[in-house]
């Protein structure tokens, strides 16, 4: 029933941030072909020299390889990184503080149900809401590529590995947020406190000497470009970065559990 | 169940010496409490007293400092799962999930507990709703008749109600009555804590005194009692009537009249002092239960021992 109650309350959010992230993907592959024919300008366009190799690479390669690179940024980088952090900090902070902010908590702690039960059930369902639609929109531009006026194949195991590795980087952000949703009193200062994380570790991201130290070098071009040329292979990913960010997902839910099971209401 | 099965089986609740602070601030410090099944007990104290510290504590909400607490003969750090299994705990400053209709918001609290007494009827009328609006639409009377619904549904032992009468009109109350007697009689216990110090003693068996985050001992209890059965409150025909000696003005009341405390043989002899028209009314010997609250508060309960006294 707490699983039910909590897809009620995010079913709404999880179609809308599904159908932003669609309506983000769906022009940039339409507007490839322009993209592609005004590539020099693009690449003296960015701000910083990581990003303009970032372009370069996109740019100076054959057709095919060019619009798998465009693509992992698109998808990955830029549209998922963004979208679907966006979305797990919005339904993760609910998660707990908003029961805390609109006082049902107390009645929820005093069922009958242990809290780590309580907490799975919400975990689990606002995770599958934020990670679903990962796969479902990256799915989807598998077909939308094959059309006249794009004619790109995008192969759908690539995309699949990559949506598999961006959904374990969400995730952790999403479990992050959890853990800032069971200490705060009010969704808005749960939101404040994984805000600023994310911040911070964006704006660390675009200092050219510090980048190394941001959580998002786990999940940028760097690791979806090579996906989806093909060069790293899912045993590579996953074995090599994919499980590091499922194990800091599961340390950070264990100690959330831990918290849960001695807060107030 | 029997009075035999019943006796035979560990108590409703046994509350040993309890503590529990919040960074410096004290909200129980040593409370004591016992409920039988099959009874009822009224938990009466001011705000911030400890009333909710401890209902928390006995569903495992809060965890205690210090103490002993057996809950249906278990400790609620221990077997939280399993009282709250066979108790219903209505929380005080709780509120309903607004986005659900009232039906959904009963269902899902039912679906909680593996057996339901249902709602008796010809009581349970007066908590009618609008089942299928939401809930964001109720008054606060009405989400706290639902509020009320579900927590009185669940068939278990232990009912522990915190201010179920918030907001509630009289009808209502009287109707909450009714169900909280029913389950008393049914071998059911209840801890009621509420406000409404005309509720708890239509209802309770005995009370429970909390000032401080202490129970006021019984002997303190009875000392205000036979205090207070030497008090006169009466309204005098005029200012200037002199009163007899043996007596002291403790207030006067905003209706004009005046709290007397007669010290000195009985306050029916001492009235018969008075000129028979000096008086316009009178009451002797007053011991409602807001009339011993009072007695306490007055009489610095805040610094009183350990144990409970009877209403």
């Amino acid at each position: 029933m707490i699983a039910r109650k909590t897809w009620r309350e995010v079913r709404g959010m999880t179609l809308a941030y599904t159908v932003i992230i669609e309506l983000l993907l769906l022009p940039a592959i339409l507007l490839w072909p322009n993209l592609r024919r005004g590539g020099s300008l693009l690449v003296e366009m960015m701000p910083a020299q990581f990003l303009k190799d970032m372009a370069r690479q996109i740019m100076g390669q054959n057709d095919e390889a060019a619009y798998l690179a465009y693509m992992a940024v698109q998808m990955f980088f830029k549209g998922i990184n963004i979208v679907g952090i966006a979305a797990a900090v919005l339904m993760g902070t609910g998660l707990i503080a908003r029961e805390r902010e609109n006082q049902t908590l107390e009645f929820l702690l005093a069922r009958p149900v242990s809290r780590s039960r309580i907490l799975a059930a919400k975990y689990v369902v606002v995770g599958l809401a934020v990670v679903v639609p990962i796969f479902l929109t990256s799915w989807t531009a598998v077909p939308l590529s094959r059309i006249e006026s794009v004619a790109q194949d995008l192969p759908f195991d690539r995309v699949t590995i990559a949506s598999l590795h961006n959904a374990a980087f969400v995730l952790l952000v999403y479990t992050a947020t959890l853990v800032f949703s069971i200490l705060a009193r009010a969704q808005v200062h749960a939101a404040f406190w994984i805000g600023a994380v994310v911040i911070s570790q964006v704006a660390i991201y675009f200092i050219q000497e510090i980048r190394v130290y941001s959580l998002f070098r786990c999940s940028d071009f760097e690791v979806y470009g090579p996906v989806m040329a093909g060069n790293t292979s899912f045993g590579e990913l996953f074995w090599g970065q994919t499980i590091w960010l499922l194990v800091a997902t599961a340390a950070l839910y264990a100690l959330a559990d831990a918290l849960f099971r001695r807060t107030g209401p | 169940m029997t009075d035999a099965s019943r006796s035979a089986l560990p108590p409703a609740l046994e509350v040993r010496g309890v503590t529990k602070t919040f960074g410096d601030r004290t909200a129980l410090a040593g409370l004591d409490l016992d409920l039988a099944r099959g009874e009822l007990v009224g938990f009466v104290g001011p705000n911030g007293a400890g009333k909710s510290t401890l209902l928390r504590i006995l569903v495992g909400v809060l965890r205690r400092d210090g103490g002993d607490v057996r809950v249906l003969g278990m400790d609620p750090q221990r077997r939280s799962l399993a009282i709250r299994r066979r108790s219903s705990y209505l929380p005080g400053e709780t509120n309903v999930y607004d986005q659900m209709t009232g039906a959904d918001y009963l269902q899902f609290a039912d679906s909680f507990h593996q057996r339901l007494r249902g709602e008796p009827r010809g009581i349970a009328e007066a908590f009618d709703v609008p089942l299928r609006a939401r809930v964001r639409s109720y008054s606060a009377g009405m989400k706290q008749k639902l509020a009320i619904r579900a927590a009185l549904r669940p068939d278990v032992d232990l009912y522990i109600l915190d201010e179920p009468d918030r907001a509630l009109d009289a009808s209502v109350r009287l109707a909450l009555r009714d169900w909280l007697r029913l389950l008393r009689n049914d071998g059911r216990a209840v801890l009621l804590s509420s406000h409404h110090l005309a509720e708890v003693e239509a209802l309770a068996d005995r009370c429970c005194f909390v000032f401080g985050g202490r129970n006021v001992a019984p002997e303190r209890v009875a000392a205000a009692r036979r205090e207070l059965r030497r008090e006169v409150r009466m309204r005098l025909s005029g200012d200037t009537v002199a009163l007899p000696d043996g007596a002291t003005v403790r207030e006067r009341l905003p209706d004009g009249s005046l709290r007397i405390t007669v010290h000195d043989g009985e306050p029916l002899q001492w009235l018969a002092r008075l000129p028979a028209d000096a008086v316009l009314a009178v009451e002797v010997g007053a011991t409602r239960l807001e009339d011993v609250y009072r007695a306490l508060q007055e009489r610095g309960a805040l610094a009183v021992a350990t144990a409970e006294g009877r209403p």
